[in-house]
């Protein structure tokens, strides 16, 4: 369903964006869908163990990636970003890109700590709502085992139960009989 | 510089907004953004065509060797391959407004991950799969799709839900 159009795309001007993604012909179309909306400079990287490369060495200023890729898929690759005492920024707007939006899959993305969820088919209007969001200004909670963008959208006050960030997040139970190690779960 | 509020299990960090503090509100229009990415897509879409012949050719040798494994262990490796093949052509076909091919290919991937394992008598439904990417492929039909495509893609749905249901 179409949203409306967003108001101010000054950032995306001044922004360096990485794309991760393993299909040659998906980083084509994202860096030109990037590039029409104005954004700076587009980086390219085939794998997590190549964009970790690119993160170190020229910092961009989000990330835009696929989960499913090989050596190192995209949530192996958003956990080191989060998590590596060496980051270069912790706190990196990450947009993450799947053809297996399942359940599973959304709950293990957002457990790694990405900003944005964005499943395909791709859309002009959908990368560039889910990018915007992703760079909205944020805080970020760290727990012992999580690092990663507030999944509160809107703080109450008045919230009468129990702080729930005291206790651990559950875990992600996947059946290890289904998805394939490789494959998206 | 990062503020925090911290509890007693967790601490709740609001970074610093360096892409906020670097620019003025302005920039370009975001419905002519939109409208020059759009464009961009389109004009893709006739490079996909290209690109989708290569992507059938490696679905093609993902199958050949899967028809030519030896054994289950052998086997479960090929149909990994002819997995990642169709994944990949179910997400940039429905990029590409192919819908007809991009549900066949989903289709076979549901049936190659949700199978517990692949038998020697699943290859007809997964060469039928393939067989129908193919013919869409040489269609390349990215308009509204023909009533024999809609009957045959929901008819191989059809039979992965039976072959998932055994």
């Amino acid at each position: 369903m179409p949203t409306k159009p967003p108001d101010d795309l000054s950032q995306l001007q001044t922004m360096r964006i990485l794309v991760v993604e393993d299909s040659k012909y998906m980083r084509t179309l994202l860096r030109g869908l990037l590039q029409s909306y104005g954004v700076r400079e587009v980086l390219e990287a085939g794998d997590g163990t190549e964009a970790l490369k690119i993160v170190m060495a020229t910092p961009p200023d989000a990330i835009v990636c696929d989960l499913q890729m090989m050596p190192m898929n995209g949530l192996e690759f958003v956990d080191l970003v989060r998590k590596a005492e060496n980051s270069p920024n912790r706190f990196m707007p990450i947009v993450m890109i799947t053809a297996n939006p399942s359940r599973e899959t959304v709950a293990a993305a957002r457990d790694a700590g990405v900003s944005e969820f964005l499943a395909k088919p791709v859309t002009a209007e959908s990368l560039l709502s889910r990018l915007l969001a992703a760079i909205k200004p944020r805080a970020f909670v760290e727990t012992r085992r999580f690092f990663g963008p507030d999944r509160r959208r809107k703080e109450d006050p008045n919230y009468p139960g129990p702080e729930r960030r005291e206790t651990e997040p559950e875990d992600v139970v996947i059946d290890p009989s289904k998805p394939k190690p490789s494959k998206p779960s | 510089m990062a503020k925090a509020t911290k509890g007693k299990n967790y601490e709740v960090i609001v970074p610093p907004s360096k892409l906020a503090d670097r620019v003025s509100k302005g920039g370009p229009d975001p419905a002519e953004a939109i409208s020059r990415a759009d464009h961009t897509v389109q004009e893709m879409k006739k490079d996909y065509k290209t690109w989708l012949r290569e992507d059938i050719e490696r679905l093609m040798n993902a199958l050949g060797a899967l028809r030519g494994s030896s054994g289950a262990e052998d086997r479960t490796a090929k149909a990994e391959s002819l997995f990642r093949a169709s994944f990949d052509i179910k997400g940039q076909a429905g990029t590409f407004g192919f819908t007809i091919l991009s549900r066949v290919a989903k289709s076979l991937c549901k049936l190659l991950e949700e199978k517990p394992s692949i038998e020697t008598d699943d290859f007809g439904v997964i060469v039928a799969h393939v067989d129908a990417m193919r013919a869409s492929a040489i269609e390349q039909t990215d308009g509204t799709p023909s009533r024999i495509s809609l009957e045959v893609v929901a008819a191989l749905e059809g039979i992965v839900a039976k072959r998932l249901q055994r």
